[in-house]
């Protein structure tokens, strides 16, 4: 009654179930359960899972019961139930004992053994499976130069999991190896190189920061100047044209000569009150230009002196009612400031 | 930890190591065994030996798993070819018979319906001595142990192909084995 024993007396049928298992001798049901994590799991059930499990017949979900049925119980149960299996997969019932293995091979090992060559066969089989793992384990590639240990293992097709394909010698070679190249890559030259082109990068990089600030500054501070520049003109002629009669002057747009000057040039003329008001712009500054009136022979009647302020000039010019009832209007200026012997501008 | 528990540990941890020597020792100790009992189920001698070559790769990857203190070494090993032997006999049963692909069975049972004596014990004396025992099993602890020990099905499979309750197939297979253990020994005493 060897179930008895562990279960501590025979008792009625508790569980349900019969006990039949691979001890023939129980008769008796034992009805002392254990408890399990999620279920009570009573002893006989849980030598028939046990007895099942030896012989694979366990689904996924007795499988389970089973393990924490064998993990919640006592240590002498467990000690049984190792036992029971130990003694199952032993048992002749399970095994063909009587065979034929020999047949064939000329060998001699004994009623039900495999024959000698199937030794060999399996031995070669294991080891194609070991290397077939550890070639699929190797990199692809390798980034840097190939180390000599590594190389070699590499060249030799040697496994990486074996104690036979890794020899002590071979990994203490192969440490070295890997420590020397770490000391490789530390070297000061190196490191110095490396902070240097740390160094230069972060410097481009900075100075392209501010050459793009600085481009924006200019930018800004070129149009507040312009636009200063230009108000102050404005203000200017604005108080000089104060009193000139435009509704009934005669407006003049003169047009480029030569097409060297992009600006423009306008001209009321006054002849009532023999008065010119005159705006250009597009001028060089400082730039001394003169407005004239000539006559039909090109004999100069008129003429008035300007300096450009910043890009433009204008003012009233008192030209006299003869001149511009007879004259035609010209703006004269120069390459070179300070002259005024070429036509720029003329009327259309 | 006993001693040979400890051994046994030592050995596995050096064919998880793919120690040849270990792998080699291995096969010494349960190569047998492992044949045998491959050699109940298969029909034929090349399949047995071409299912002991790949229970041996079996081994090999699962070497880290095994603990003594959960079970024998023999016991794993026992464990690891029957999960092998089962999943080859559920291949075998979803892959139709040459003969019934020949149109030579007609008994319409395919594998499932397929009896030991039929379908295994084809010849040996090993086989035709466990075709002798289940014959003499009552019939619902034969097809269970047929189905489930032979064939590679599981309990609920069976329970679902027999529409019985699960317990009632668990119940005949404890029994059927317990009764096949019994007549194994009642042959032997004759024998001896």
């Amino acid at each position: 009654m060897r179930r008895e024993s562990a279960c501590g007396n025979a008792c009625g049928n508790a569980c349900g179930n019969a006990c039949g298992n691979m001890q023939g001798n129980m008769q008796g049901k034992v009805g002392r359960k254990q408890m399990s994590e999620h279920e009570v799991l009573s002893l006989d059930e849980l030598f028939e899972l046990a007895s099942f499990e030896v012989l694979g017949l366990l689904d996924p979900v007795d499988l389970v019961r089973f393990e924490r049925g064998f993990a919640a119980s006592a240590p002498s149960v467990q000690a049984e139930i190792i036992g029971l299996q130990e003694r199952m997969a032993r048992d002749p019932i399970f095994r063909d004992t009587t065979q034929d293995a020999i047949l064939g091979s000329g060998s001699v090992s004994g009623v039900g053994e495999p024959s000698a060559s199937l030794r060999l066969r399996t031995l070669a089989r294991v080891i194609e499976a070991i290397e077939t793992e550890s070639a699929s384990a190797k990199p692809i590639a390798t980034i840097g130069p190939v180390s000599r240990a590594v190389a070699v293992q590499v060249s030799e097709g040697q496994s990486t999991r074996g104690s036979s394909a890794i020899t002590a010698e071979s990994m203490r070679d192969l440490i070295s190896d890997l420590s020397a190249r770490n000391r490789e890559s530390r070297a000061p030259t190196q490191l110095v190189w490396r902070a240097a082109s740390f160094i230069l990068l972060a410097a481009l990089i900075v100075s392209m920061f501010f050459n793009i600030r600085l481009t924006k500054v200019s930018e800004t501070l070129a149009d507040a100047t312009m636009g200063q520049a230009l108000e102050t003109d404005a203000i200017r002629l604005a108080a000089e044209y104060s009193g000139f009669d435009f509704a009934s002057s005669r407006h003049v747009d003169l047009v480029p000569v030569g097409g060297a000057r992009v600006g423009h040039v306008s001209v009321f003329l006054d002849e009532k009150n023999g008065r010119v008001a005159v705006h250009g712009i597009g001028f060089n500054p400082n730039e001394i230009v003169e407005i004239v009136l000539l006559d039909e022979a090109g004999k100069i009647l008129a003429s008035s002196q300007f300096t450009v302020a910043a890009s433009s000039f204008g003012g009233l010019w008192e030209a006299g009612s003869a001149a511009i009832a007879a004259g035609r209007i010209q703006i004269r200026g120069s390459a070179s400031v300070g002259s005024a012997d070429v036509v720029l501008y003329t009327q259309a | 930890m006993d001693s040979q528990e400890h051994i046994d540990w030592q050995l596995m941890q050096r064919v998880a190591a793919s120690d040849e020597e270990a792998i080699e020792q291995l096969y010494a100790r349960f190569g047998a065994l492992v044949y045998q009992s491959a050699r109940q189920v298969l029909r034929s001698r090349a399949e047995t030996e071409d299912a002991v070559q790949e229970v041996f790769v079996r081994l090999w990857r699962t070497a880290d798993r095994f603990d003594p203190h959960r079970a024998k070494l023999v016991t794993w090993v026992m464990l690891i070819t029957r999960r092998h032997l089962i999943d080859r006999l559920r291949r075998q049963s979803a892959r139709p018979d040459r003969a019934e692909l020949d149109g030579s069975r007609s008994d319409g049972g395919g594998a499932i319906a397929r009896p030991v004596s039929e379908g295994v014990a084809e010849g040996g004396e090993g086989r035709d001595r466990l075709r002798r025992q289940l014959s003499r099993l009552p019939e619902l602890q034969r097809t269970v142990i047929e189905r489930a020990y032979l064939q590679g099905f599981s309990l609920r499979e069976i329970a679902a192909q027999l529409d019985a309750p699960l317990g009632t197939v668990k119940s005949a297979l404890s029994r059927g084995l317990t009764r096949l253990r019994e007549l194994e020994g009642g042959e032997e005493r004759r024998g001896s």
